[in-house]
Order: structure tokens, then C-alpha cells, then sequence
């Protein structure tokens, strides 16, 4: 009899999930239960086992011990196909679509509608695709005919959702959606209610806790691969949550800044930009950075960031404009340049432009300082060990050893690896491009302390290009808007400003 | 894990484990991690590991060695005349050349791309030495002029490749086929006999001491070159970054462009010596040489664990790839089998061993 209700509460239940890689256990007993209709949230620092609990109910990974019911009944997934066909959905931390087909033929991949012969229908797959978008009201930033290639990362992620939908999920996983996305959030926010009021069930990874605190009814902690509790929403709040992931009090882990006044004497440019356009997507944008300096650039997805930081790198060609670095003009062919003149970027897309996955943790830092330890052609081997040592203690990489391959690493991790390869060479200039997404709160306070102590001693700058409002108050000593390609405001006083004020700052609304 | 020594061999570090983060301190110092390195339990722990990893695990990391010890140890069993220095001379004589261009072509392989032109590049390179010694009678001009050859092969498939961004696999197929034509043309396919005997002491029809191949010492010296430019020096780290994500290499300031050029004019030099190396132990050079001898290459490499995708192979699992290839023929030989079982066998052997290698 009691079985039989606990089957009503719960449409899924995990005892005593265990799994292990090599050299890392990555589960260690974890239970979890989810109820029909609810948002649960599954939080924890990088590496505490997410992304691999949610792959076990997949399909993906095989548990190791344990039990896994839905609907009261035992199940055991070999493939994330037969956790498909019992209506569980998975939007991966890693995006999985095809960059050389459209979305419609995306989102129904391996379910296309087929006329006679086995030959695709195209009207009826528009057709379907469309329905589907008109079934959970959804206004997408995109047409269904776009090509995924040309599509942002944040629109692939909505795109990925949608592929999960079609197959008529009950349970939908996310696993960190709200990672790249910026503009597309109310879409997804709103995909997210109209989910919950048809009694999809919806587990939610997430590094950003206001936003989990905001749309999750209950919350499950992981650390180290233990389970510390699970907790319905509304006893919580931000401090507490922060305290049972990394099991410290709030204020030991927050980086507060010490106040600083801008010192008195003569500041010394670093690095001038005048009038830098970039074709269609930047226009005219001036601005400087002293020694010294953190200088934040803000703006929603698409208003220009990453393109001026792939500019000032050598990656983007510019159209028009000049680029000043220690008073002398840069003539910027290729990233070779820019980094001889004392110029590092931290890429945004770090999986395909920061890591070589195939490679070690170690050789993945060292190659950045490769150049700088050599010796008649011969690497020093020592002396970099030691660097990439240093940088794996201060950011907390969680890894086995140097040697762990970087596909083998969590998320956060492996951005944690990209950030490490660029500290590591201690830059004149030093360019971060969302440097924060996906790292735990933990991480996060870290990277903007060290930020702060890079430029302390007055011998470096830093551009810091950040969506995350929090970023740039707590980083920043002077903050750029970027508004559809232009500056549209500059503020000197970054600290005294509410994330609030900012926010309509970046929606184009300049106080 | 392909390569025959595992990871920590190709990035040529010891096998010291870092002890586990997971627990530790983020704060501790680096003196105190480094301390933490080579403690015994470490040691234990990770001996421990090995010896725990199932026997499949450990033939699929040494699968190359494994094919290469049961080939040895199979012919020996047949043919006694298998086991002997002689014999094993001979084998290391015919290998020298494969083993030559493995090594480049390792480094072209593991940059991500391919070389088809070597085999082509090997017989013209042959021919224009020869008749540079026969006409001037000077080794060294004719090394040089044939050197030259490979260099300039080589540079024009980089550059078409890098600059061109034609992929490398249609490059080196139509190098291949002007090389092979120029090298027909230039004596309307009569072959060189070359008479210069410095040439052909120089490099290979000599013993030193009466006893060891001087092709063999010539070999032996380039093995240890490639390895160590690909294991220390700072090019050998760009070609497996740019091998294994020229995006991300490209953004960390890597010349990608001019990595993939320097490989293809190693692989084009080394292929030039092979042919230098079969002409002065043949005392002539054929327009026709070495036909095919390219997929032999490119098998060795495959076989010593160098990811055709780019990223990851060594210079020693092609040493022993080309080895096991080299045996394989030279004992069927010894056998009495003809070419068309050598053929046979040798598919199969290389089809068996990428198999049991393939990962998970
Ligand atoms: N395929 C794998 N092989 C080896 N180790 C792995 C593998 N996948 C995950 N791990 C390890 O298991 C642990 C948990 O990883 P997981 O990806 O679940 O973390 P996460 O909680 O999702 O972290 P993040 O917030 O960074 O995404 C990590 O220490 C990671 O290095
Ligand atoms: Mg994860």
C-alpha cells in the first residue's frame, strides 16, 4: 500500500546511484526524486557529479549500483533512445546538432515525415516544425529555414529544446541552458511555464542561482558526488544554497572588493581604440584602457562583444578604425601579432577555440607558454610544470592528475582549463570574453579576485566582456554599454551602480 | 590509447601522478603539490591501477608491439632461418626506408592531414641523384640537388594545402602523379645505373665494420631526430595542437599555417633521402621505384597508433608499425609465399590490429 502511493508522488526515483571513471568517483550513493509538473533544480560546484547523474538517466553512462524507478517500476537505459521512448528529453551541456542543416530538419532529425518511396516530405516537416513551435506558444528569434551554422550559440540552445519537445517529452533535462543564453532567457523562462502547466516534469542545472531560486520549485545539492539535501525553494535563499554547495559560510567564498580610488597620478594608456568598426556589427567604437585598469564592456548577446574581442585578438579583420597598444599603432595580421604585443584572449567558445580535448590538462595550459620557455628550440619542461601546477591549485581544477585528457573533465572544468592557459602567461593586456559562464560561485569569486590582483600592480590591464552584470560591478573599474554595435554609455563609477540600473543600461535604456 | 607507451609518452613526461585534487585544499602551495608528486604511495597507487586494468586494455595500448612480437615469434617457429643477425639486417635494411618516411610522416598524420606523394617524391628524387653523380661525380651535389627536390615537393603541397585550403589528401594525389610523370620523363623511363661508388657507400651499400647497414645507422639517426623535435622541442608541441584543434591552436597564437608547411617539408626531405638511400643500394635508380609504397607508409603509422584525425600518434609506435610491416613481408618471403599472399596477409594483419586497437 505504501509503495503504491509513493508511485503517485514521484514520476521518477533514484536509490543509491554509484558510478566511477577511472581515478575519479564520480557518484557516490546519490537518491533523487522528481514529482509530475515540477522544475528541480540540481545544483553543485564543477565536477560534483551533474551532468553525470542526469547522463545515467539518460542512457549515456551505465550506473554502476543502484536503482532507477519511473512510475514506480525499475528501469535500466542502455541508450539515451530508450530513455527517449519513455519520455525522458535531454538538452546536453554540449550542444548535438548538425551545423549544415536547417532548423526544422534539426529539431525532427531521424523522424522525418516520409511520403511514398522513403523520400522526405519537406512541406509536412515545415509543417510539423511550425506546429510545434505554435503548440507551446513560443516566439522564436529565428526562422525555421536558418541554417543552424549561422544561428547563435544562445539560439541553438532553444533550437535544442525544441528537439527535445517534438518527441513529447514528460521529463526534460537541461543540463546549464541559461549558459549562452542572454536575449533568448524570456523564451526560454516562458517554454519552461507552458511546460509545467501540460505536467512536464523538468530537471534544471544551473550555475546562475538567482535565476534557479527564481524558477524551481525544489532543489537538489550535490558535492563530491554525495547528495547534502534536497529542499523545496521557498525555505531557501541565495546564502543558503551557496553554503550547502560548497560548504562554507556565504562570506568566506564572495569576493568583496576592497574600495579603490583611482590612483592620483598620471594614468598610462594601455591600449586605445579609435573608431573600430567591424563590418555590420560594430560601428565607430572608441575607447581606452590604462595600466592598471579592469575596464568591463557589457551588452546582450549579439550587441557586438565578442566581435570587438575577436578584432583586438586578430581573429576578426577590421573594417575601419586604429588600434593603439603602449602608444605605438598595431598593425594586426593574425593572432601572432597581437599576442607578441602582450595581447591574451580568453575565447567565449572555449570548446572549439580554447581546448585541444584530445590533449592533457597539462599540455592544453602549457601551450600558451610554450613559446616562452624555450630554450635553442627545446621546451623547458620544468619550469612550465610548475606554471600550469600553480594555475590547476588556484582555479580548483578538479582532475585526477595533469595527465586526465580534457574530454574527460566537467564542464566547468574544462572552461576552468582555457581560463588557466591565458593566466598562466601573465599578459600586458588581457582580453576575457564571458570568462565566467559555467564556473561554480565558488570559481567565479576567484577568477575576480585574481582579476583584481593581475592589475593591481599597476603593469597590465584587462578588457572584461561579460553579460553577467554581477561581472562587471564587482570587477570593473569603468563599464562600456554596448547597444546594436555601438557604445552607447560609458560609467566611472561601476561599484556604486545596482545590477538593476545596468540592466536597463544594456536593454537600450540610458538613464 | 593508441601509442605504444601511453599517454605520458608523447607529451614526454615521466609517469609521475599528481596526487587527487578532489579533497585537497585549493590553497596549497606549489611547493607542497610538487611535493605531493612523487611520494611512494602514489607510485603504488598508479603500479596498483596497472595492474588492475583488464589484459584487453593492455594489448589495445601495445597492440602494435603485441602484432610485431607474435610475427617474430611465429616465423621463428616455422623457419629457423628467421632468427638470425643476417636476416635481421636484411629486414632492417629493406625497413629503413619505410621507417624514414614514417617519421614524417607521423608528423604530417598527427598535424591532420596526409601525405600521398612520398612514394612518387622517393623515385624522382632517386633519379635526379643519380644523374647528378653520374654527371658530375660529386655525392654530395647530387644529396644536395635530390634534398632540394624534397624541399621544394614538400613546400608547394604546404602551401597549397595551407594557402590553397585545398585539403591535403587531393594535393599530394595530384602531386603524386606530376612527380611520377616527371620522373618517367626525365629519362623517357630508362633507368640510372649509377657507377659513382662514394654514392653508393654513402648510403647503403655498406657495411660498417663489416657488419651493420650503413642505411640502418642513417635510419636510426633520423628516428631519434624526429623524436626528439616531436617530443621536446616547441614545433613538435604546435604539430599535435594544430593536429588536434587548429581552432583552438590558431587562438593561442599557434603559426598553424606554417606548422602544416614545416611538416609536409620534413616529410618531402625525408622522402627525398629514401630515395638518395634506394638508389645507392640498388646502384641504380628507376623511375618506377617504389609504387604504392606510400600506403605502406601511411599503414605503418596507422598501425603505431597515430590517429588518422590528427592529434595524436609517436615516432616509435611508426618505428614498430614499420617494423611489423617489414617482418611481415620478409617472413612470408623466407616462407616461400608470393607477393599475392604477401598482399593478402598484410591486409589482414593491418585490418586485425587497427581493430583490436579501436578505443572503447
Ligand atoms: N567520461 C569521463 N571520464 C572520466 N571522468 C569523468 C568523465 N565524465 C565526468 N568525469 C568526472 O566526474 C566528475 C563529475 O563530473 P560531472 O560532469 O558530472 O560534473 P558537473 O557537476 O556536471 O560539473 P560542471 O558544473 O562543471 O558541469 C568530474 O570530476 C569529472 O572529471
Ligand atoms: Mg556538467
Amino acid at each position: 500500500m505504501r509503495e503504491a502511493k509513493r508511485m503517485s508522488e514521484f514520476i521518477m526515483e533514484l536509490r543509491n546511484i554509484k558510478k566511477s571513471f577511472p581515478g575519479v568517483q564520480a557518484l557516490r550513493g546519490v537518491d533523487f526524486t522528481l514529482k509530475a509538473g515540477e522544475v528541480h533544480a540540481l545544483l553543485g560546484e564543477n565536477g560534483a557529479g551533474k551532468s553525470t547523474l542526469v547522463k545515467i538517466i539518460m542512457g549515456v553512462y551505465r550506473k554502476d549500483e543502484g536503482n532507477m524507478f519511473l512510475n514506480g517500476r525499475e528501469v535500466d537505459f542502455l541508450t539515451p533512445e530508450q530513455a527517449q521512448s519513455h519520455g525522458i528529453s535531454m538538452v546536453f551541456q554540449e550542444l548535438s546538432l548538425i551545423p549544415y542543416l536547417d532548423v526544422a530538419q534539426n529539431i525532427l532529425l531521424g523522424r522525418e515525415p516520409k511520403g511514398r518511396g522513403g523520400l522526405i516530405r519537406y512541406k509536412d516537416l515545415y509543417f510539423q516544425a511550425q506546429a510545434l513551435v505554435k503548440k507551446y506558444h513560443i516566439d522564436i528569434p529565428f526562422d525555421l529555414r536558418d541554417k543552424v551554422i549561422s544561428l547563435s550559440r544562445g539560439q541553438c540552445q532553444i533550437v535544442e529544446i525544441l528537439k527535445a519537445l517534438s518527441r513529447e517529452a514528460k521529463i526534460l533535462i537541461l543540463d546549464e541552458p541559461t549558459a549562452s543564453l542572454t536575449k533568448e532567457e524570456h523564451t526560454l523562462y516562458q517554454i519552461i511555464n507552458t511546460l509545467k502547466e501540460r505536467g512536464v516534469s523538468i530537471i534544471y542545472i544551473s550555475h546562475r542561482l538567482e535565476e534557479v531560486l527564481r524558477i524551481c520549485d525544489r532543489i537538489t545539492v550535490l558535492r563530491d558526488g554525495v547528495k547534502v539535501a534536497t529542499e523545496n525553494v521557498d525555505v531557501l535563499n541565495m546564502d543558503k544554497v551557496i553554503e550547502m554547495m560548497t560548504g562554507k559560510k556565504m562570506e568566506s567564498i564572495s569576493y568583496i572588493r576592497n574600495v579603490q580610488k583611482a590612483s592620483e597620478k598620471v594614468q598610462r594608456v594601455l591600449l586605445e581604440v579609435k573608431n573600430l568598426s567591424i563590418s555590420r556589427r560594430v560601428f565607430e567604437v572608441s575607447f581606452q584602457v590604462n595600466y592598471g585598469e579592469v575596464v568591463g564592456v557589457t551588452g546582450l548577446i549579439g550587441s557586438g562583444k565578442s566581435e570587438i574581442a575577436l578584432a583586438l585578438f586578430g581573429i576578426n579583420p577590421i573594417q575601419g578604425g586604429e588600434i593603439w597598444v603602449d602608444g605605438q599603432k598595431l598593425v594586426i595580421r593574425s593572432p601572432m601579432d597581437t599576442i607578441k604585443a602582450g595581447i591574451a584572449l580568453v575565447p567565449e567558445d572555449r570548446k572549439r577555440q580554447g581546448l585541444v580535448l584530445m590533449h592533457s590538462v597539462e599540455s592544453n595550459i602549457a601551450l600558451s607558454v610554450v613559446r616562452d620557455y624555450v630554450k635553442f628550440g627545446w621546451v623547458q619542461q620544468g619550469i612550465i610544470r610548475k606554471k600550469v601546477l600553480e594555475q590547476v591549485s588556484r582555479l580548483m581544477i578538479k582532475t585526477p592528475n595533469l595527465q586526465q585528457k580534457a574530454q574527460y573533465l566537467s564542464g566547468g572544468n574544462q572552461q576552468k582549463v582555457v581560463l588557466g592557459k591565458w593566466l598562466v602567461r601573465k599578459p600586458k593586456l588581457l582580453i576575457l570574453d564571458e570568462p565566467t559562464v559555467g564556473i561554480d560561485v565558488k570559481a567565479k569569486a576567484e577568477l575576480r579576485r585574481y582579476v583584481r590582483e593581475m592589475v593591481a600592480d599597476g603593469e597590465c590591464g584587462v578588457l572584461f566582456f561579460s553579460s553577467d552584470l554581477n561581472d562587471i560591478i564587482q570587477t570593473c573599474d569603468r563599464a562600456l554599454v554596448l547597444y546594436r554595435g555601438r557604445v552607447i554609455q560609458e560609467y566611472t563609477d561601476v561599484m556604486s551602480m545596482g545590477e538593476e540600473f545596468l540592466y536597463r543600461a544594456i536593454q537600450g535604456v540610458v538613464a | 590509447m593508441l601509442c605504444p607507451w601511453g599517454k605520458n609518452f608523447y607529451i614526454g613526461q615521466s609517469k609521475e601522478l599528481l596526487p587527487n585534487f578532489e579533497h585537497r585544499e585549493a590553497n596549497g602551495s606549489v611547493k607542497e603539490l610538487e611535493a605531493g608528486l612523487r611520494t611512494e604511495k602514489d607510485e603504488e597507487r598508479s603500479v596498483r591501477k596497472l595492474a588492475k586494468k583488464p589484459l584487453l586494455q593492455h594489448l589495445q595500448a601495445n597492440v602494435a608491439l603485441v602484432v610485431f612480437g607474435v610475427v617474430i615469434v611465429t616465423f621463428s617457429l616455422f623457419n629457423p632461418r628467421f632468427l638470425t643477425f643476417d636476416n635481421f639486417a636484411n629486414i632492417g635494411r629493406q625497413a629503413a626506408m619505410i621507417i624514414t618516411m614514417a617519421c614524417g610522416m607521423t608528423m604530417v598524420i598527427v598535424a591532420g592531414n596526409i601525405d600521398l606523394s612520398v612514394a612518387s617524391t622517393l623515385s624522382l628524387a632517386g633519379m635526379l641523384s643519380g644523374l647528378v653523380v653520374e654527371a658530375t661525380g660529386s655525392t654530395l651535389f647530387a644529396l644536395a640537388i635530390a634534398l632540394g627536390l624534397g624541399i621544394f615537393a614538400g613546400m608547394t603541397n604546404g602551401l597549397l594545402v595551407t594557402r590553397g585550403r585545398i585539403p591535403s589528401f587531393l594535393v599530394t594525389l595530384g602531386m603524386m602523379g606530376i612527380l611520377r610523370g616527371m620522373a618517367m620523363l626525365v629519362t623517357g623511363t630508362k633507368p640510372v645505373v649509377i657507377y659513382n661508388e662514394t654514392f653508393w657507400r654513402s648510403f647503403g651499400d655498406f657495411d660498417i665494420l663489416g657488419f651493420f647497414p650503413i642505411s640502418i645507422l642513417w635510419t636510426i639517426g633520423i628516428v631519434i631526430l624526429s623524436h626528439v623535435l616531436l617530443t621536446y622541442a616547441s614545433l613538435g608541441r604546435y604539430i599535435y595542437a594544430t593536429g588536434g584543434n587548429i581552432e583552438a591552436a590558431y587562438f593561442t597564437g599557434v603559426n598553424t599555417k606554417r606548422t602544416i608547411v614545416v611538416t609536409f617539408v620534413i616529410m618531402g626531405l625525408l622522402a627525398a633521402l629514401s630515395g638518395v638511400m634506394f638508389a645507392s643500394r640498388m646502384h641504380a635508380a628507376r623511375p618506377g621505384t617504389g609504387e604504392g609504397m606510400e600506403l605502406n607508409v601511411i599503414a605503418a603509422v596507422i598501425l603505431g597508433g597515430t590517429s588518422l584525425a590528427g592529434g595524436k600518434g609517436t615516432i616509435i609506435g611508426s618505428i614498430i608499425g614499420a617494423l611489423t610491416i617489414g617482418t611481415l613481408n620478409n617472413g612470408l618471403i623466407i616462407l616461400g609465399f608470393n607477393t599475392h599472399v604477401q598482399m593478402l596477409v598484410r591486409g589482414l594483419v593491418i585490418i586485425l590490429a587497427v581493430l583490436i586497437a579501436r578505443e572503447k
